[in-house]
């Protein structure tokens, strides 16, 4: 009697997971993941509006007064990202940096804030870099105007004959 | 007095592999969660500009009628832009580059006419060599050109809602 029951106890099925097959499709997502996966850096953008072409340009208002523009000068002066010269035709002690160039253009700008402004956010400001001047020069230029909600910032074509190239 | 033996059943030795799964799968939803799609019209070579407290904003998800226009620099020296690289296309910035690249915004603005370009320009590329390729996009057609820059992932105080436009000046 007891023999039988150890027959019997010895033929029960044993119910268990087989884990191997999903361990080795969970292994095989995560090799992929881990050889595709490419830390890109974030991008953000200055969204810009380009002029008409040469000829496709509106009639202007005969009536619109042309507002005196700011002109901006930026150089490089040498391969170091930290090496720029920065003028500003209005400015009588120029910025040595673009967070110096930022501050004066917050000054200038009229706001409730600021009545002894002198330049509203409609003002035309035209960047001028020069020909050598480095592209991230150019962009911390715009980006000092935009941060101080100027909304007529124009690139120029770049001045000739700048002597501090790198 | 008795002799009796204990005979234990014999120790069986088996893995746990609960926290090994815990882990894996932990890092499969990690990297199921970061990974994007990255956009292959991005060139790896450039190195963007990173404007400090910058105003520049998110791109936007609509990229049906963007296209990426990359300005490749020459590996040795990345004052000059080798090559130019619009979607797959790639120009040569030497010789009539930018007339072919012209060419195909042409087209690209007659297939969207709301076309917008990404232009993509490494920090150290000179300014001359960029006002060229914007003063193509302005003869193409092209009313609206993104500065991609890098993120100024540092300044928390940035104000991300602001959009700023500014104006690209074709002929001074």
């Amino acid at each position: 009697m007891r023999e039988a029951k150890k027959r019997g106890a010895a033929t029960k099925s044993v119910m268990n997971l087989n884990l191997v097959a999903m361990i080795d499709v969970v292994f095989l997502l995560l090799m992929y993941f881990l050889l595709a996966t490419n830390f890109s850096i974030g991008e953000e953008m200055f969204s810009i509006t380009m002029p008409a072409p040469l000829g496709h340009a509106p009639n202007p208002d005969p009536f619109d007064l042309p507002d005196q523009p700011v002109v901006i000068r930026v150089e490089s002066l040498g391969p170091d990202r930290a090496q720029y010269q920065i003028h500003v035709d209005i400015a009588v002690t120029q910025p040595t940096s673009f967070d110096e160039l930022s501050r004066l253009l917050r000054q200038w700008r009229v706001s409730p804030e600021n009545s002894e402004g002198i330049l509203f956010p409609e003002t035309p400001i035209l960047i001028q870099p020069g020909t050598s001047c480095r592209w991230d020069h150019a962009i911390s230029t715009l980006n000092a105007c935009l941060r101080q909600q100027y909304t007529k910032v124009q690139f120029m074509e770049p001045e000739t004959g700048s002597e501090n190239a790198p | 007095m008795s002799n009796r033996i204990h005979v234990s059943s014999p120790t069986r030795v088996h893995a746990n592999l609960t926290p090994l799964i815990d882990v894996t799968f932990l890092l499969i939803v990690f990297f199921v969660l970061v990974t994007q799609i990255t956009n292959s019209q991005i060139a790896d070579e450039i190195d963007l500009p990173q404007p400090k407290h910058s105003a520049a904003v998110e791109p936007e998800l609509n990229e049906d009628s963007h296209v990426v226009l990359n300005l490749i620099p020459d590996p040795n020296n990345r004052r000059i832009v080798r090559f130019y690289r619009l979607g797959s296309l790639e120009f040569d910035a030497g010789t009539g580059g930018l007339a072919l690249l012209q060419k195909e915004l042409i087209s690209a603005m007659k297939d969207h006419p709301k076309t917008v370009v990404d232009l993509r320009a490494d920090a150290e590329t000179p300014y001359e060599q960029v006002y060229p390729v914007m003063l193509t996009a302005v003869s193409a057609g092209i009313k609206d050109v993104n500065l991609m820059v890098e993120a100024d992932l540092r300044d928390e105080a940035k104000d991300t809602n602001t959009k700023s436009t500014a104006d690209s000046n074709s002929d001074g």
